[in-house]
C-alpha cells in the first residue's frame, strides 16, 4: 500500500528551515571555494555561472513566456564587444561600460521581440537563429573597421582595491579568480532574484498566461505587446551581463567568441536543468559545464570503451548521447526529476486560500478592482 | 500541454545533439590506414642505421648555441651527426629577459629540477582535431625519447596536453588548470586566436610559452611586450609573400587571383598578408570568399561566386577538414566551367597527405603548396638520419596517426628539448634561462629540410623558422616535387 506523502505547508517554519539549510549550504560551499580552490576551479566555476546567467535570461524568455531565442549569443557577444571596446578604446571604467552595454542589450532585445509579436515556435526560433548567423558578420567588419585589429581586448578586470585582493604580485592570479568568480556569482544571484521577482509578480502571472494561451491572456487584459516585448529586452539584459562576465575573462576577443553553438549551450542548459523552473537553468549549466569538462578530461583515456569509441576525442559523442538518454528520462530537466521523486516523500501544500470574504468586503473589493486573491492562489506552479 | 511541452523538450534536444555529433564528426578517428601502410614501407627502409641515429641522440640534428654570458662574443658549435656544422656570429651581448615585472619573480628565476612538466592546449577533439590530433603523438613521442635517452642530466620530461577543441573560449580555462597541475612551461598551443587569448597571462606569470603551432605575425613583431611568448611556424606573411612571388612566375604580370578564406584570425592575417604581397608582384586579387571556422559543408557559394570572376589561381586558406572539402567542391565547380583551370596554392597547415589524398578523394593533383620539414613518406629522405629516427620510433611505440602531421609534433618536441638542453647547458635550468635559450638559439631540427634552421636572436630576431620550399602535389606518385629552392629570403 502506498504510503502518502508527507506534507509541507508553504512558508511555514519547517519550510523556511529547509529554504534556509538549502541556501547556506550552496553559500558555505561557495565561501569554502573562494578560499581554497585553484584558479583553475574558480575559473571553471565562473565559466559555469557565465553560462547559467544566460540560461537564467533565456529561461525568463522561453519558459515563463514561451517565446524561443536561438540568438542569444548576440546580445552575449553585444555586450562583451562594447565592454571590450569602450574599455580598450576609450578608456571607460569598466562598470560603466557593464551599464552601457546593458542599455544596449535591452534595446536590441526589445528591437528583435517585435517580431514576436507575429511569430511563435520554429518561425520565431528561425529568425533568432537568423540573428546569431549574422552576429559574427557583423562584429568581423566592426573590428575591420573600428578595432583595426582581427581581435578585440578583454576588459582584463582586476579586483577593486576596497577587496583586498591583490593586483600584482605573487598571487595576482588566484586574487583575480576570485574577484571574478565573486562577481559571477553576485551577477548570477541579481539575474536569479529579478526573475524570480518577475514570476512571483503579477508581471510573472502575465508571462505564464501568455505562455499558456495568448488569447485569454488578451482577455483577461494583459497587454501583449507591451508583455513580450519588454520581457525579450530583460532577457536580453540577463544575457549581455553574461557576455560582460566573459570580456572581463578573456584576454581576447573575436567574431568567433559567441556563435550559435555559444546560443545552443544556453539552451542545453536551460533543458537539462528544466524550463520553466527557477532554479534549473542554474542546475541544468553546471552540470553541463562540469559532465562536458569531466568527459574533455577523462573520456580520450577510458579504453574500456567499445571499438572505435576507445581512446579517441569521444567526449562530444559521450556528451551527446548522456543528452539523449537524460531527456527521455527526465523530460522536465534535473528540476523536474529531483521534484517528481521528492513528491512521492514529501510535498509543499500551498498556502490555503484566504477566508471568503464577507458581503462588506466584497463589496469595497469590487470598488478597489479585479479580485487580486483569486489569482494569488491560482498561481500556476511550473 | 504537458506532452507538448515533454514533445518539444525532444525536439530540442535531439537539435542540440545533432549539433554536438555534427562537432564531433571532425574527430579523429581511425583514418589513417593508407598512412599506416606507407609509414610501415619507410619504416622498412629506414630500418638499417636506425641504431646509429639514435646513439646521436638528437637524431641528426645540428645546433649552434649562443652562449648567454655577456662577455661571450663567439659561438660554440656542437655537431651532433658529425654532418652538417653551422656557424653564426653571436651577439655581442645575449638577449637577456626582465624577470621583475613577473608576479613571483623567485619563482621565474628557482632552478628546476626532478620532473618538468610540460603542456599544451591543443584541439584533440572537433573539426580541426583531424589534422592536428597527431600533433600530440608526435610531441609526446620526442619528450619520451628525450627521457629515454637521457637528453637533459636529472630531469624528466612529462607531457600534458589537454583539448581546447581549437575554441579559444575554452583556452583559458585549459592553460589555467594545467598551470595550477604544476606545468613549468607551455609548448606547441595550437591556433593563433588560442594563443593571443592566453599569453597575457603567462607572460604576466613568466610562464615560457614556446613554439606556438601558429605563424601569427604577432610573435616575431611583440618580443619587447610579451618576451615570454615565442612561435614556430613560418609567420604567414612570409608564406603568403613566397606564393605571391611564386605565382608570378607562374602566371606573370597582372594574373588575376581568387581568395577564399576562413573567417578566423589565422586566415585574416593570411589574407592580408598575400594580399600585400600580390599588389607588390603585380597580381590582382578579384574575388575574395571566406568560410566560417566550424562549417563543414562543402564551399558551393564560395567557390561559384570565385568561378564567376575565372581568375588565373586561387589561394586557399582553409582549416582542416575544410582543405579536402574545398579541394573537392573545386573539381565539381571546374566541371561545370569546363574552359577555367586555375592554378591552387593552399596553405602549408593543408599539406597533410590525410587532407590532400585521402580525404581529398584524388582532387588534390597538381596543387601548391610548401613546407620546411623533410617528407618521412618519401622514399628519397629514407636514408636521413633525422627521418630513419622518427620512423623508428614512432613504429616502436604503435602509433597510426597521419605522420606528417606526427613529424610535426616530433619537430616541436625535439625543438623544446634542444632549448632546454641550452638552459641546462647556461648553468641553471629555469624558467628564465629556458625563454633566454629560446631566443639565443640556432638549431637545425633533424627533420628540417636543407637550409631551414631555428634561428632566433632576442628582439632582433623574434621568428623561429623563416624559410620555406614551395612544391607541388602529385597525386599518381603519392608525393610532392619542390619547385624550385627553398625560400630563405626573409632569413636575417
Amino acid at each position: 500500500m502506498p504510503t502518502r506523502p508527507q506534507a509541507i505547508r508553504e512558508a511555514s517554519p519547517l519550510h523556511w528551515a529547509i529554504r534556509v539549510v538549502a541556501a547556506g549550504s550552496i553559500a558555505i560551499v561557495a565561501i569554502y571555494l573562494a578560499s581554497s580552490a585553484t584558479p583553475s576551479t574558480l575559473g571553471n566555476v565562473t565559466e559555469a555561472c557565465t553560462l547559467a546567467i544566460a540560461a537564467v535570461g533565456l529561461n525568463l524568455l522561453y519558459g515563463f513566456n514561451g517565446q524561443i531565442s536561438i540568438g542569444h549569443s548576440v546580445f552575449a557577444g553585444l555586450a562583451a564587444f562594447t565592454a571590450g571596446y569602450t574599455v580598450n578604446a576609450w578608456e571607460w571604467n569598466p562598470y560603466v561600460s557593464l551599464g552601457v552595454a546593458l542599455a544596449l542589450c535591452f534595446l536590441l532585445g526589445v528591437v528583435l521581440g517585435l517580431p514576436a509579436l507575429r511569430l511563435k515556435g520554429p518561425y520565431l526560433a528561425l529568425v533568432t537563429l537568423a540573428v546569431a548567423f549574422v552576429w559574427p558578420t557583423i562584429a568581423a567588419k566592426f573590428l575591420d573597421q573600428k578595432v583595426k585589429a582581427s581581435t578585440l581586448k578583454g576588459t582584463r578586470l582586476k579586483p577593486l582595491t576596497w577587496t583586498g585582493l591583490s593586483v600584482k604580485g605573487k598571487d595576482a592570479r588566484l586574487d583575480r579568480a576570485i574577484f571574478l568568480y565573486w562577481t559571477a556569482i553576485v551577477i548570477l544571484l541579481l539575474a536569479y532574484v529579478i526573475v524570480r521577482n518577475l514570476r512571483k509578480s503579477r508581471i510573472g502571472r502575465a508571462l505564464v498566461a501568455i505562455r499558456d494561451n495568448e488569447t485569454a491572456a488578451a482577455v483577461m487584459g494583459v497587454n501583449l505587446k507591451l508583455t513580450k516585448t519588454i520581457t525579450f529586452g530583460i532577457s536580453a539584459v540577463i544575457a549581455g551581463a553574461s557576455g560582460w562576465i566573459t570580456a572581463a575573462r578573456l584576454a581576447t576577443m573575436d567574431e568567433n567568441t559567441f556563435t550559435i553553438l555559444t546560443s545552443i549551450r544556453y539552451l542545453l542548459a536551460l533543458f537539462l536543468g528544466g524550463a520553466a523552473t527557477l532554479v534549473g537553468p542554474v542546475v541544468g549549466a553546471f552540470a553541463y559545464f562540469f559532465v562536458d569538462d569531466y568527459l574533455k578530461d577523462h573520456a580520450p583515456d577510458w579504453d574500456w570503451l567499445p571499438g572505435p569509441l576507445s581512446k579517441g576525442p569521444v567526449a562530444p559523442f559521450l556528451l551527446g548521447v548522456l543528452v539523449i538518454a537524460f531527456v527521455f528520462v527526465a523530460p522536465f530537466g534535473l528540476v523536474g526529476f529531483v521534484k517528481d521523486q521528492v513528491r512521492k516523500v514529501v510535498v509543499i501544500a500551498p498556502r490555503p486560500l484566504r477566508k471568503a470574504p464577507s458581503s462588506a468586503d466584497q463589496e469595497q473589493h469590487e470598488q478597489a478592482g479585479p479580485d487580486r486573491a483569486g489569482l494569488e492562489t491560482g498561481e500556476g506552479r511550473t | 500541454m504537458i506532452r507538448s511541452v515533454q514533445k518539444g523538450y525532444r525536439l530540442a534536444a535531439l537539435a542540440a545533439v545533432g549539433t554536438l555529433v555534427i562537432v564531433s564528426c571532425g574527430s579523429d578517428s581511425d583514418s589513417s590506414d593508407t598512412t599506416k601502410a606507407s609509414a610501415t614501407t619507410a619504416a622498412t627502409t629506414a630500418n638499417t642505421g636506425a641504431e646509429t641515429t639514435t646513439a646521436n641522440t638528437t637524431g641528426g640534428s645540428t645546433e649552434t648555441t649562443v652562449a648567454s654570458s655577456e662577455d661571450t662574443t663567439e659561438s660554440t658549435t656542437v655537431d651532433t651527426a658529425g654532418e652538417t656544422t653551422v656557424a653564426t656570429e653571436a651577439p655581442a651581448k645575449a638577449w637577456t629577459v626582465d624577470t621583475s615585472e613577473c608576479s613571483d619573480p623567485d619563482a621565474a628565476e628557482a632552478p628546476i629540477e626532478g620532473t618538468l612538466k610540460i603542456g599544451s592546449a591543443q584541439p584533440l577533439s572537433g573539426t580541426p582535431a583531424v589534422a592536428f590530433s597527431p600533433v600530440k603523438d608526435g610531441f609526446e613521442l620526442y619528450l619520451k625519447f628525450a627521457n629515454d635517452n637521457h637528453l637533459l642530466d636529472g630531469v624528466a620530461l612529462e607531457p600534458d596536453i589537454k583539448d581546447d577543441q581549437y575554441d579559444p573560449t575554452q583556452t583559458p580555462g585549459v592553460v589555467d588548470s594545467l598551470i595550477d597541475d604544476g606545468v613549468g612551461i607551455f609548448a606547441g598551443i595550437i591556433g593563433t586566436a588560442n594563443n593571443l587569448t592566453v599569453r597575457d597571462t603567462l607572460n604576466e606569470e613568466c610562464i615560457p610559452q614556446l613554439l606556438n603551432l601558429t605563424g601569427a605575425l604577432e610573435w616575431g613583431d611583440d618580443v619587447a611586450d610579451y618576451p615570454w611568448t615565442t612561435g614556430v611556424l613560418v609567420p604567414y606573411d612570409i608564406e603568403a609573400r613566397i606564393y605571391a612571388s611564386t605565382l608570378k612566375g607562374l602566371i606573370g604580370d597582372g594574373g588575376t587571383v581568387g581568395m577564399f578564406t576562413v573567417n578566423n584570425e589565422f586566415g585574416k592575417t593570411f589574407g592580408d598578408a598575400f594580399k600585400q604581397a600580390a599588389a607588390e608582384n603585380g597580381l590582382h586579387v578579384v574575388v575574395e570568399q571566406t568560410i566560417e571556422p566550424a562549417d563543414e559543408a562543402p564551399p558551393t557559394n564560395q567557390l561559384g561566386a570565385i568561378a564567376a570572376e575565372h581568375p588565373d589561381a586561387i589561394l586557399a586558406v582553409p582549416l582542416g577538414i575544410q582543405c579536402p572539402n574545398f579541394l573537392k567542391e573545386l573539381a565539381n565547380t571546374k566541371a561545370a566551367n569546363a574552359d577555367w583551370n586555375p592554378l591552387v596554392f593552399q596553405t602549408n597547415t593543408c599539406s597533410l597527405r590525410l587532407l590532400i589524398s585521402q580525404l581529398a578523394a584524388g582532387t588534390g593533383d597538381g596543387v601548391y603548396t610548401s613546407t620546411f620539414l623533410l617528407d618521412p613518406l618519401d622514399p628519397a629522405n629514407a636514408d636521413s638520419p633525422g627521418v630513419k629516427t622518427f620512423i623508428d620510433v614512432y613504429n616502436a611505440a604503435g602509433l597510426k596517426g597521419d605522420l606528417t602531421s606526427t613529424s610535426v609534433g616530433w619537430t616541436v618536441g625535439e625543438t623544446t628539448v634542444k632549448i632546454l638542453k641550452q638552459a641546462q647547458d647556461s648553468g641553471t635550468l629555469s624558467r628564465k634561462s629556458i625563454i633566454e635559450a629560446a631566443r639565443n638559439l640556432t638549431f637545425i631540427p633533424s627533420l628540417a629540410l636543407p637550409g631551414v634552421q631555428y634561428k632566433m636572436n632576442g628582439e632582433a630576431d623574434g621568428n623561429s623558422f623563416q624559410t620555406l620550399q614551395v612544391e607541388q602535389w602529385h597525386q599518381a606518385t603519392n608525393l610532392y616535387t619542390f619547385i624550385g629552392t627553398p625560400d630563405s629570403s626573409s632569413e636575417s
